[in-house]
């Protein structure tokens, strides 16, 4: 069982746009998440983390085309359509949404929300079903009679407890988190990174974190790949990436973060992302790139090694030792 | 619980009051109209100044506005909306008759349209883009557009051969048994339930699809795709319903105009119900019989908001006032 539970390979995503010209969303992404792994998927907003996500979990609407190879326990699942995903959702596979208010829906109990994807074996009686979504509820540190009450009648952290409450009912062994804390005042934002810590070390749970916030990943996760423009440019150990990052953009998005009690001056990063739905000549970050060089326009980089466990993707880092 | 009995004990008081408010409109507006009931009869040609007085003094029209209006109160309390000109029966008991032939048809017609429609519109939504789609939409927006009297000729034009054109039963059947005299009328019932249907359908079948198409694009609709729901558990018991909020405030809304809207189909297929009592009373300068099935009209337009309010309660756990 050391075998990876989910390897994604070449993922690439177009969205359909206007007058053909197609929005090329995420571009030859690749990585694996082996049991108890703690991943992060981090860059700024529209670099393709969601698409990502939800490219693997074949979850993007007909107006995408995805290609490449998605495999559950060596299974490919990508090329065979809904069916063929269809028996990991939820049980090997869940998802925690960013915005908690829309992910649950409005007009249902929180209780009948989890009970609905509770495994049936046999016939599970409805009060049962709720009984074990009360659990679920005080597993996140809610209260179980918490199960009767509206989405609305809880706060944005409850919410977010809820639908990792949620989560869990298909007793799955990868969970996917987009932007979990997003939203939440910085307290909350604490205790809910906390709990999918405990979470992954009680139940033996893979974490795929998503966010835009570099510094934030590393209180849960011990690898991160960064992604700019729908690829990945960087991908090593979280510390290495704090330390010794080896992208300009990975190093540039660091210093763009607050971290607590660093003392160091705040910088954004300049320009913005470049257009997805023109052909990118060369590397995509160039035009906001402090270190380009004339190359750099000439060929797009390729994630190289740099490091033990640890590849970038530009053409200086491939230079240097 | 309280939340609920609150609001609903709020909501009847409104539409009690809503009523009393018709009832008192009702009675200024037949007194405001120049000339009274006295002067108005045709049917007392060359009467005498003094025969008018007498008439007036008879029927209370010389006393004050207020008197009439607490006898107006008082006499309606006990059911009594005055005789028909026409025909010499209580106008309670004619617009009994009349609405007791209206309620099914309309009804029957209405359900049937709610059924075809959500599911048109459910369809059209679930397949969008599709030529079922479009098939769907372009004929929902055909008869949405067609007048209802022109859709009655049109069936009558068509069908009038298999289903009784007129009527609301056939007059030679002798001594019929319950059972048959209960599939005549059904069978007079076919045509114009048929257009009530079907000038309801389209309206009912395009709110559906855009209700749905908003619903599908929700966050909590992508997390039901996530947990792995079927297409069918996703449609009813997540998108469906959050849209049946908007769609039931139309099917109660548009249930009131129809009532009024049935003069016209209830002429053209002589259906005796309340439409063709209104048709009638006014040809023949029915007085009381107007004024009663105005008061009818009001009280069914009222009741179907509050039901329509009722419903909405039942299914928003959101609204608070
Ligand atoms: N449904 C869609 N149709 C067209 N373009 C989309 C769609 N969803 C996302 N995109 C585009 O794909 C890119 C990546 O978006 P997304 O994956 O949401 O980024 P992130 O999650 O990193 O913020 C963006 O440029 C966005 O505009
Ligand atoms: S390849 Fe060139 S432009 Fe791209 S990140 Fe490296 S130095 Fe900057
Ligand atoms: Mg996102």
């Amino acid at each position: 069982m050391n075998g990876p539970v989910l390897e994604v390979r070449d993922l690439n995503v177009w969205f359909d746009g206007p007058g053909g010209r197609d929005v090329h969303a995420v571009r030859g992404v690749s990585f694996d998440v082996r049991p108890g792994d703690r991943l992060a998927l981090v860059g700024e907003s529209g670099c393709g983390k969601t698409t990502t996500v939800l490219g693997v979990l074949g979850l993007l609407g007909a107006t995408a085309s995805v290609s490449g190879s998605v495999r559950v326990d060596g299974q490919e699942v990508l090329t065979g359509g809904d069916a063929a995903m269809a028996p990991y959702r939820w049980g090997d596979l869940s998802i925690v949404f960013q915005g908690a208010l829309n992910a649950l829906n409005p007009v249902r109990t929180v209780g009948s929300q989890i009970a609905e994807v509770l495994p049936r074996d046999g016939r599970v009686s409805r009060r049962a079903a709720l009984r074990r979504a009360g659990e679920l509820l005080e597993r996140v540190g809610m209260a179980a009679r918490n199960v009767a009450f509206y989405p609305h009648e809880l706060s944005g952290g409850m919410r977010q407890r809820a639908c990792i409450a949620m989560a869990l009912a298909g007793e799955p062994r990868v969970l996917f988190a987009d932007e979990p804390t997003t939203a939440l005042d910085v307290v909350v934002q604490a205790q809910i990174l906390e709990l999918l810590d405990r979470l992954a070390d009680e139940l033996g749970l893979a974490i795929v974190l998503i966010s835009h916030d570099l510094g934030l990943v590393g209180q849960l996760c011990d690898r991160a790949m960064v992604m700019y423009a729908g690829r990945a440019v960087e991908e090593g150990p979280t510390e290495g990436l704090y330390t010794a990052p080896r992208h300009p953009y990975t190093r540039l998005l660091y210093e763009a973060t607050p971290v607590l009690g660093a003392d160091r001056p705040l910088r954004s990063i300049g320009g913005s992302p470049p257009a997805l739905d023109v052909p990118l000549a060369g590397c995509a970050f160039r035009g906001r790139c402090p270190d380009a060089e004339d190359r750099c326009s000439l060929a797009e980089p390729a994630l190289t090694p740099v490091a033990p466990a640890h590849r970038a993707a530009c053409h200086l880092t491939g230079r240097t030792p | 619980m309280n939340r609920g009995l609150d609001l609903v004990l709020r909501r009847t008081a409104v539409a009690l009051i809503t009523i009393f408010c018709a009832i008192s409109l009702n009675f200024l507006l037949f007194r405001v109209v120049p000339g009274d009931a006295v002067s108005n009869l045709a049917r007392v040609p060359n009467s005498t100044v003094a025969q008018q007085q007498a008439l007036r003094h008879e029927f209370g029209l010389d006393r004050s506005i207020g008197v009439q209006y607490v006898a107006y109160l008082r006499e309606l309390a006990h059911g009594n909306l005055g005789r028909s000109f026409a025909n010499g029966q209580p106008v309670s008991k004619n617009l009994g008759e009349a609405l007791g032939n209206t309620l099914p048809m309309v009804l029957l017609g209405t359900v049937v349209a709610i059924l075809a429609g959500i599911a048109t519109g459910v369809l059209g939504a679930v397949r969008r883009g599709t030529r079922t789609d479009r098939a769907l939409t372009v004929s929902s927006l055909t008869v949405y557009a067609l007048p209802a009297q022109w859709v009655g000729l049109l069936l009558l034009f068509l069908l009038g051969g298999v289903f009784p054109s007129g009527g609301r039963v056939d007059e030679f059947l002798i001594e019929p048994s319950p059972w048959q005299h209960t599939v005549d009328v059904l069978w007079h019932m076919t045509l114009p339930s048929l257009v009530v249907g079907l000038t309801l359908f389209g309206q009912y079948a395009l709110l559906t699809r855009t209700a749905m198409l908003e619903t599908l694009a929700e966050d909590y609709v992508l997390t039901a795709r996530a947990k792995g729901l079927s297409t069918l558990r996703i449609v009813r018991h997540h998108a469906l319903r959050n849209a049946m909020l908007p769609i039931s405030t139309l099917i109660a809304l548009s249930l009131g105009s129809v009532v009024g809207g049935v003069v016209l189909i209830e002429t053209v297929f002589s259906w005796p119900g309340i439409g063709r009592a209104i048709y009638s009373a006014v040809t023949s300068r029915d007085y009381p019989m107007l004024q009663g099935a105005f008061l009818v009209l009001t009280v069914v337009v009222v009741v179907c908001n509050y039901v329509s309010d009722l419903i909405y309660l039942r299914l928003d756990p959101r609204i608070t006032v």
